[in-house]
């Protein structure tokens, strides 16, 4: 019986992917960090599926604010486990959902915590793409 | 003198802060205070106390709240949600509750030797909302809680609706039968998450009008509209408890915390 | 006068405090920290009052007196209906090389020729066959795994941590100004009566105490329990064993087998307060016939083999009788083993002392100090 418990498996899932940013350009850096902050914000403020939907839309721009959102829908994907966390979650029944939207924000606080101590970015701020 | 125990509610009419003062464990800076075994907000009873005292020192105060010399008279046990507000695709809102509340509150009942809840509490499944006889949240068989579609079994807790809208709401009964809901542990749990207010803070520079780096933060409310259940019990002083509205909480001057007193028989 | 096993339900969290001092007041201890489980002390102390107040004979001398004489076993936590009991300090739970769980038992054995130890004259040290580090809480045991264990079984119990924390800050308000007092800040962790994190893993508990209830006395069923006043009820449970843990047939009949020169082991279910301080004063006088030995053991003597006790606990309080703090006295926790040889007499007779308490001064084992379980080795 292996006996790791999630809140272990998040925390270290969530400092390799935040660590993994420190390879990329400050201003990537800096909107990401931010994101980290303000992501399960909104998911608690508008819904898992809406959240989701704000980074799909703004993941589609080939700038640094893109390519921030595109590295947090990826983070959520390896997080949830799925390949598209935008497609899952639509698909989703009343159970996956709550589900998928709980393992989002608890593995959140995690990276929210590393934003802050691993890219030293310390609040959410508004994204001005909003 | 033996001790009597009376059952009291209160009813939130702005959103309700009461704080931890910690943030460990929660994507948002100033969580609400939670209940450690269920994770559901509470009112703290130091709290409700505090409020009801008012920073009384005098002979009366001292007797029934009590004093360094001598214990106080009236305790009160931490309020708890018993029905949460969650925006409804129709009928605006819908009061929940799950039968772990409602279990919980019997027991208390009958260790308090109250007459206890009679309706029974039925198990709902994960997807269903089980309703009074003529519900007001119904959208094409479904009760759409935000972003979450429950199945509406309609009548299946009609008695209960009718019980619990009695002893709670009295004559406003009506409006709260329309509206209730009980729903599975779980899904209560995941509203008592994500069907609590969220408010931005921010702290502004005075000379610039800018927000100070640093200076926004998140605060969680318990809504407006939520029902608390809390027991009294002493030998005197239940007629403190005669306060149709109490004030408590952080953030009273800009209007949160302000809650109404309702039912219980007292 | 017939037995009687209550049960104390909690109304809201519930605080145990410790030993330590504790105020708001800038520069001192401003955390009030919480027992695992009240005092037995407090317990009792609390069933007293819940007895006279039934009583309704007021609170004079004699009422004092004959309240103070009653017998007060406990308390145990009851997870809904099921008994659990803290965990025995000689067993020690550790994961494999595969991450497998599993269980060392801590035993006594002879160090090799030349080798030797500081323990007093006589004792065994215990072995420690594997270089571990032990997993956290697994703090209470289910009877039924602890009944195995008594009985020399291996096993891996469920993890069960206890009644969780909750820590709540508070503060002074200052009712003018609307906004708290300076230096009036101070937190309290509570411990409810329940048991788990969210709906899903919730579970009720109780606590339990078994008492010899004179004829036509009674227990008022609202009041307080341990530090702040909070309110608790308790009730009288009708089905005597049903509510509490019996010596089970498995150990009585294992017991019934031994002779002298059996190894029998002692598991104190309650912290216990003896003479010598971890060592029980009354081994010296065990099987010798004395009077005022704890249960069974006039009839058996029996010799302290080694011993598993774990950091000493701090017990005071406050006299209300004489208005002054009770001097601090030091108690054996709960949890720890005693191993014993049997010198003498029927080994059987040591299980009268099941879950009764086996402390060394009276007034102690009246309040429930040191409540007893045995075992072998």
């Amino acid at each position: 019986m292996k006996l790791v418990t999630r809140a272990q498996e998040d925390m270290k899932n969530a400092l390799k992917l935040v660590s993994s940013l420190e390879v990329e350009h400050e201003e990537v850096k800096n909107i990401y960090g931010s994101l980290c902050h303000s992501f399960p914000i909104l998911v608690r403020q508008s819904g898992l599926c809406q959240a989701l939907a704000f980074s799909a839309e703004k993941a589609r721009k080939e700038d640094s604010r893109g390519r921030a959102h595109r590295l947090l829908l990826e983070h959520v994907a390896q997080i949830l486990g799925v390949r598209d966390p935008l497609q899952a979650v639509q698909q989703a029944d009343a159970i996956g959902y709550m589900h998928y939207t709980r393992r989002v924000l608890s593995a959140w606080v995690y990276f929210k915590r590393f934003a802050a101590s691993v890219l030293g970015v310390h609040t959410g701020g508004r994204d001005e793409g909003e | 003198m033996a001790e009597k125990a009376k059952l009291i509610f209160w009813q939130a009419l702005t959103p309700v802060h009461p704080g931890t003062g910690q943030d460990s464990g929660s994507v948002v800076d100033l969580p609400v205070a939670r209940e450690v075994a269920t994770g559901f907000p509470f009112i703290p009873a130091s709290s409700l106390k505090g409020v009801l005292r008012d920073g009384r020192e005098d002979e009366q105060a001292n007797r029934v709240f009590g004093s360094l010399e001598s214990a106080a008279e009236l305790s009160l046990t931490d309020a708890r949600v018993l029905f949460l507000p969650v925006r409804a695709y129709a009928g605006t809102f819908a009061f929940l509750t799950c039968p772990l509340v409602l279990e919980r509150l019997r027991r208390d009942q009958k260790a308090l030797g109250l007459s206890p809840l009679q309706a029974v509490i039925p198990t709902p499944g994960r997807t269903e909302a089980l309703l009074g006889a003529n519900p007001a949240i119904v959208h094409e068989g479904q009760v759409i809680l935000e972003d979450i579609d429950l199945e509406a079994r309609v009548g299946k807790v009609k008695d209960l609706a009718e019980e619990l809208g009695l002893l709670v709401f009295g004559p406003e009964a009506g409006y709260f039968q329309e509206r209730f809901a009980l729903v599975h542990d779980d899904v209560f749990s995941y509203f008592c998450e994500m069907g609590v207010e969220i408010i931005a803070r921010v702290k502004l520079n005075p000379e610039s009008k800018t927000v100070v780096k640093g200076g926004l933060w998140h605060e969680e409310a318990i809504p407006a509209e939520t029902v608390f259940s809390c027991f009294a019990i002493g030998t005197h002083g239940f007629e403190e408890l005669e306060r149709p509205y109490l004030q408590l909480g952080g953030q009273a001057s800009v209007g949160r915390g302000l809650l109404r007193r309702l039912g219980g028989g007292a | 006068m017939p037995e009687r096993v209550l049960e104390i339900h909690a109304l809201s969290p519930l605080l145990f405090r410790d030993g330590r001092p504790f105020t708001a007041a800038d520069g001192t201890e401003t955390a009030a920290r919480s027992l695992p489980l009240p005092l037995p002390g407090t317990v009792a102390g609390f069933v007293r009052t819940q007895i006279g107040k039934a009583l309704g004979r007021g609170w004079g001398q004699e009422v004092l007196q004959d309240l103070h004489a009653l017998q007060v076993s406990g308390p145990l936590l009851a997870r809904e209906e099921e008994v659990l009991l803290p965990a025995p300090l000689d067993g020690v739970i550790y994961k494999d090389g595969n991450g497998d769980l599993r269980v060392m038992r801590l035993r006594p054995f002879t160090p090799p020729e030349g080798a030797g130890c500081d323990l007093p004259e006589g004792m065994l040290p215990l072995e420690v066959t594997q270089d571990v580090k032990p997993e956290s809480r697994y703090h209470f045991w289910r009877a039924q795994d602890m009944e195995r264990w008594l009985l020399g079984e291996d096993l891996v119990p469920e993890r069960i941590p206890g009644l969780p924390t909750e820590t709540r800050v508070h503060v002074a308000m200052d009712p003018v100004r609307g906004k708290a007092r300076e230096g009036q800040l101070y937190s309290v962790a509570y411990r409810p009566l329940e048991m788990g994190k969210d709906p899903e893993t919730y579970r009720p508990a109780t606590l339990r105490v078994r008492l010899s209830l004179p004829e036509g006395m009674g227990v008022a069923p609202v009041g307080h329990l341990g530090g702040e006043r909070r309110p608790v009820t308790v009730r009288i449970r009708e089905d005597l064993s049903g509510a509490w843990w019996d010596c089970p047939k498995s150990i009585q009949e294992r017991f019934r087998g031994l002779g002298p020169g059996a190894r029998v082991r002692l598991i104190l279910a309650t912290p216990a307060l003896f003479e010598g301080g971890w060592r029980p004063g009354w081994i010296e006088r065990s099987g010798s016939g004395a009077l005022h030995l704890p249960r069974g053991l006039s009839k058996v003597r029996l010799r302290l083999v080694a011993a598993a006790v774990g950091r000493r606990e701090a017990v005071s309080g406050w006299n209300l009788r004489q208005n002054r703090p009770k001097p601090v006295r030091w108690m054996v926790p709960a949890g720890s083993v005693y191993f014993f040889e049997v010198e003498q007499g029927n080994p059987a007779d040591l299980l009268e002392s099941w879950l009764r308490p086996v402390s060394d001064h009276e007034q102690d084992r009246k309040d429930g100090f040191g409540l007893a379980m045995w075992g072998v080795w």
